[in-house]
């Protein structure tokens, strides 16, 4: 039997996780709010903690005949900071991109917060997601700033082919659609 | 007598492993403010679990040697130790072993489906169950085509949090064949009118099923005296190792019972057309069991009862009493507690801070406390907030936890401020 106290691993340092540009997006989150008449849109969802958002997407037009679309991403919904601040933060950093610009970002930004790449002071930081390099130190925190990563990529996949062209099938936003019905209903009785 | 608080914590191994030097420089001892998701475990109980897989064991009722023998014969006792555990009165042949209280339940909600719902029935649970107690019953409800009714809570804060008894009178109804519910519930902590719902369910003729997941560390009533007819629960939530779970089932719902699973050890008779099930507690437990886990489990209900259950409760409640009067005084938290002064749980929220937050800037100093919405999504939606803090005290719990949470929360609130 072991006597004594071990000292064992270090904390990481929280000021890493919330770094302040996090702070400042979770409490001023950008794109928030549901866009009237979006084109695409998916629910992305961290079951196990509850963090949840709703992703809308847009083309924007442009003025060129035959140029790659390039996308508009809005957001709604809740959850702890870093998940919100990251998608406050992706939305900033795909508008106006291409898909296949946004698909890059995506895996820019998944070697960001799992550690993969390099890490930069926070002066340095070129553009805000870079601060989700803090996330990597903790571990269980990763999802949270996936989330809406995972999302997007999703959404992308699901609509947009690899050349980065709309799929003829996708054509409707999904949350207009009646919901899959279920072969039967729960017969739920309260005291109302 | 047994020591209980900080002088138990000796007792417990991962303590002496868990300090931690904090990123402030400072070493703080672990926190562990997350029982009523698992306990630790006594260096008794680990000791025993060694010293019966290093000597003892073998499969059980399947050999015709030595070890077979000794290792059925400890399992078999185990058994017989979890029967009195519960009370005078259960015997042995009652107490089928599972893998843990979801799957206690599942064989419950499996079987009835079987045996008792057709479309014209009913089942009710209270609307704020932990999922384990409240998606089989939603699903059987799916599957047999018959009414499902929720008790409500009487309101959404303090002495409200508890189940509306009116609700429930209204709710139980003669078509109504199970009533399952928990002894204690897993976020609120609130100490369930067991007794008025078991003889509201009584008068209908209704099954009684009660949840004791929380309730088995503090409480040594026998919920068959009540009439209650099976009661489920779980070994790591009584500082006994994880993996094994209890099912307890009056005799006559041990017969009727269908099984979940099916293999070896529960057949009577196999043949190329069809199967026939063996009859006791062994018709429940297909496969292999979890031995070593029930011989773990019967250490950990000797230590238990070594240490005393109302003990626990007493000590354990009224620290959750004194830590929610300290929380309440910091600015922006809202707590989520009946304050009875039963409770051992106090969960809680702050107004500016989301739940996850709170609980990995609590890790940096490390306490260890669940953020979430506590496997009872209904009830947290029921509160109107999206996620919970929950700090649950235990035997080994004491007042410098109290203050090394409370001086953390107050921290994490001028951190992200």
């Amino acid at each position: 039997m072991l006597q004594g106290s071990e000292i064992n691993k270090e904390t990481p340092n929280l000021g890493e996780l919330y770094q302040e540009i996090i702070v400042e997006h979770s409490k001023r989150p950008r794109c928030k709010g549901r866009v009237e008449g979006c084109q695409f849109c998916q629910e992305g969802k961290n079951p196990l903690c509850g963090d949840n958002i709703t992703l809308y997407c847009q083309l924007q037009s442009s003025p060129q005949t035959n140029a790659l679309p390039r996308i508009m991403v809005n957001f709604e919904g809740s959850g702890c900071s870093i998940s919100q601040a990251s998608t406050s933060m992706m939305c900033q950093a795909v508008s106006n991109k291409t898909v296949n610009e946004a698909r890059a970002q995506i895996s820019k930004v998944e070697g960001i917060y799992t550690g993969r790449a390099e890490q930069k002071s926070e002066d340095d930081l070129e553009e805000d997601v870079e601060a989700l390099h803090g996330v990597s130190k903790f571990p269980v925190r990763i999802k949270c700033a996936a989330l809406p990563w995972k999302t997007l990529e999703l959404l992308l996949n699901e609509n947009f082919d690899e050349n980065g062209l709309q799929r003829p099938e996708s054509l409707s936003c999904k949350l207009n659609e009646p919901c899959g019905s279920k072969a039967r209903k729960l017969k739920v009785i309260t005291t109302d | 007598m047994k020591k209980i608080g900080a002088s138990l914590r000796l007792e417990f191994p991962v303590f002496a492993h868990n300090v931690r030097r904090c990123a402030d420089g400072v070493e703080r001892p672990l926190c562990y403010l997350d029982s009523a998701v698992s306990t630790h475990k006594p260096q008794k109980v680990i000791d025993k679990i060694v010293e019966f897989m290093s000597r003892d064991y073998g499969s059980v009722h399947r050999g015709a040697y030595q070890l077979s023998v000794r290792a059925s014969d400890q399992y078999e006792a185990a058994r017989a130790r979890v029967a009195r555990f519960i009370g005078s009165g259960v015997r042995a042949e009652q107490v089928v072993f599972t893998r843990g209280t979801t799957e206690s339940l599942n064989l419950l909600a499996h079987g009835l489906t079987e045996t008792r719902l057709t479309a014209d029935k009913r089942i009710v649970i209270p609307a704020i169950e932990h999922h384990a107690n409240f998606v089989p019953w939603q699903q059987a409800a799916l599957k047999a085509d018959c009414e499902i009714a929720y008790i409500p809570m009487c309101g959404t804060s303090g002495s409200d949090l508890r189940l509306d008894l009116n609700a429930a009178a209204k709710l139980i109804t003669p078509n109504t064949s199970i009533v399952s519910l928990a002894h204690v519930g897993n976020v609120l902590g609130q100490i369930n009118p067991v007794q008025d719902i078991a003889a509201l369910a009584k008068r209908v003729g209704a099954l009684v099923i009660l949840d004791c997941a929380q309730s088995m560390t503090c409480f040594s009533e026998n919920p068959f005296d009540w009439g209650v007819d099976a009661i489920a629960f779980s070994g790591h939530k009584l500082y006994g190792p994880t993996g094994i779970g209890v099912l307890v089932l009056r005799p006559e719902l041990l017969t009727e019972l269908p099984p979940l699973l099916t293999g070896g050890g529960m057949i009577s008779n196999v043949t190329l057309e069809e199967s026939t099930w063996t009859t006791g507690t062994a018709k429940l437990e297909a496969g292999t069991p979890p031995i070593t886990e029930a011989v773990g489990l019967a250490a950990a209900l000797d230590w238990l009862d070594d240490v005393g259950r109302s003990r626990i409760h007493e000590h354990a409640s009224s620290l959750a009493s004194k830590f929610a009067e300290k929380l309440e005084k910091i600015p922006g938290i809202q707590l989520f507690y009946p304050g009875t002064g039963n409770e051992t749980i106090v969960s809680f929220r702050h107004a500016a801070l989301h739940a996850h937050d709170l609980a990995t800037i609590l890790d940096g100093s490390n306490v260890a406390m669940r953020a979430g919405h506590h496997c009872a999504w209904p009830l947290v939606r029921q509160l109107g907030v999206d996620a919970l803090v929950r700090a649950s005290f235990a035997a080994y719990s004491d007042e410098d936890d109290i203050e090394q949470a409370i001086e953390a929360i107050k921290e994490a609130t001028y951190l992200l401020k």
